[in-house]
């Protein structure tokens, strides 16, 4: 078999002598066989989660799922279909409290079964009740490395396990099994730092019954997402808060006042994402002799840190490791 | 007489038990470690059962305490000249012995009656920041996920992950 040099080569085999050529040539095309093939795994990685984004808003299905939170397991009726073009998406719980939750477009509201009682959820979303993906992966490429690894059963249909993999310690581990047939994300697990399962969503079983529009929503959801990254970039920009320590990765997706549900009291609400994690900072004014949240806690993936800035409370709570939310906590001064 | 210790045990963490016969149980417990460790495990127990803040005297709190008293400092502060209306500061300072002893007294017999009853109240002032502290925890727990459907009890766990994006 003859093989074509290409002039680096040539200049190779005068550099190097026609004996050790051969080998020479044997080890070049294994290492640039083995790059290819690691630049193809990485770009697969990012594909199979770019399908099941786009799977997730674009298929008609239903299922059991289970939540694995914190010691504790629900499980819940989903759906996903659509309405006069809109999303309709509904959790039903099938324990106590009786519940459900529907997804209408980016409205989100809770009926309780027990009062009939309707809320709508304060903060509107357009993204899966069950699966937190990014919408685009490819910017994520400097956090995260996303790589395939390995097939697996779940719910009786084949899956593409995809390990999500910071390359920091500022955001958890994930893997996530994605449908070969229809590319929904079936299972997903987020791991502490120490390798333990934190949480975990699995459907129980799942029935397709077809896809609908598929381009024209996923670049619905883009546009959408594109609208309130800016908003939300430029209404902070304008606030008396500064991030000091903005982590790498994250970018603010809401920005504005609000009444806290229960207190009622007012606070400015940051919410930050990465696309897998998402974390909020909380601005409450500190009232003369009140002993606010201080320190850190704990509790599942959800980490908080607290502490006061003038005259300002602040607290810093996510899905991300304790580290981050303290880094962010001690970096936010005052303008 | 373990059935019985047990029994007796179980009143005298309920407040069932009278001054006489706690002060029996006492001396009892403080002479036999293993009543002092079943005292704790009881008391824990108790408390796990009536509310989720739970603070516990260790088995060796008697021991502790006495160690502590025997080990405080002797302060040598010099004693003042006597003033010369030395009458009138006798009779204040018998009036104040007879209120101290009087307090003493009544403090005493309020112990015997409720051991605990000071750590009860330190558990009571800290389970009040800590239900403070985990109601405002929850309510951001609650608002960052839009779990408030989800449930409001204290303790509860978000199962759906609604965290969401700006308004339209």
């Amino acid at each position: 078999m003859q093989l074509a040099l290409s002039p680096m080569h040539e200049s190779l085999v005068i550099a190097t002598g026609k004996r050790e050529m051969p080998y020479l040539l044997v080890f070049l095309l294994f290492i640039a066989q083995a790059a290819l093939a690691a630049d193809d795994q990485a770009v697969s990685g990012q594909q199979w989660l770019e399908k099941a984004d786009v799977a997730m808003q674009s298929s008609t299905y239903q299922g059991m799922v289970v939540f694995l939170k914190n010691g504790r397991v629900d499980i819940m009726k989903h759906s996903h279909s659509f309405e006069n073009g809109d999303e309709i998406e509904t959790l039903t719980s099938l324990n106590s409290p009786l519940r459900e939750i529907t997804r209408h477009g980016s409205r989100v509201s809770c009926t309780l079964k027990d009062t009939q009682q309707e809320v709508e959820a304060p903060r509107p979303t357009d993204r899966s009740l069950i699966v937190n993906l990014p919408i685009n992966s490819q910017v994520l490429e400097d956090q995260y490395l996303l790589t395939t690894a390995g097939q697996e059963i779940v719910a009786l249909r084949p899956t593409q396990v995809i390990a999500v993999l910071p390359k920091d310690d500022l955001r958890y581990a994930r893997k996530i099994w994605i449908d070969t047939e229809t590319f929904l994300p079936l299972r997903a697990e987020v791991y502490g730092l120490d390798g333990t399962v934190l949480e975990q969503v699995m459907f129980a079983d799942l029935t397709v019954s077809g896809s609908s529009r598929e381009p024209a929503i996923h670049a619905k959801h883009v546009e959408y997402h594109e609208r309130v990254k800016k908003q939300a970039a430029e209404k902070f920009n304008q606030s008396r808060f500064l991030l000091e320590y903005w982590p790498p990765g994250f970018e603010a997706l809401f920005f504005a006042d609000k009444a806290m549900l229960t207190s009622k009291k007012t606070v400015e609400h940051l919410l930050l994402s990465d696309g897998f994690s998402n974390l909020s900072i909380y601005f409450e004014a500190k009232e003369p002799r009140e002993r606010g949240l201080e320190g850190l806690r704990t509790l599942g993936a959800v980490n908080s840190f607290s502490r006061t800035v003038g005259d300002i409370h602040v607290t810093v709570l996510g899905e991300v490791p304790a580290r981050t939310v303290e880094l962010i906590a001690k970096g936010i001064v005052l303008r | 007489m373990k059935q019985l210790d047990n029994e007796k045990l179980s009143l005298f963490l309920d407040n069932q038990l009278d001054s006489e016969q706690s002060l029996h149980l006492l001396k009892a417990i403080n002479k036999d470690p293993a009543l002092q460790t079943k005292l704790q495990r009881y008391s824990l127990i108790s408390q796990a059962i009536k509310n989720d803040a739970s603070q516990v005297a260790s088995s060796n709190f008697v021991a502790s305490i006495r160690e502590e008293i025997r080990n405080e400092p002797t302060y040598l502060i010099p004693s003042r000249k006597a003033p010369a209306n030395w009458k009138k500061t006798a009779w204040a300072a018998a009036a104040s012995v007879l209120l101290g002893v009087s307090v003493v007294t009544f403090m005493t017999a309020r112990e015997q009656a409720q051991p605990f009853g000071s750590i009860q109240t330190l558990a009571q002032t800290n389970k009040h920041y800590r239900t403070a502290d985990n109601t405002r925890f929850n309510e951001y727990l609650q608002d960052h996920d839009n779990v408030w459907y989800v449930n409001n009890a204290t303790g509860s766990q978000p199962y759906a992950r609604v965290a969401g994006y700006s308004d339209r």
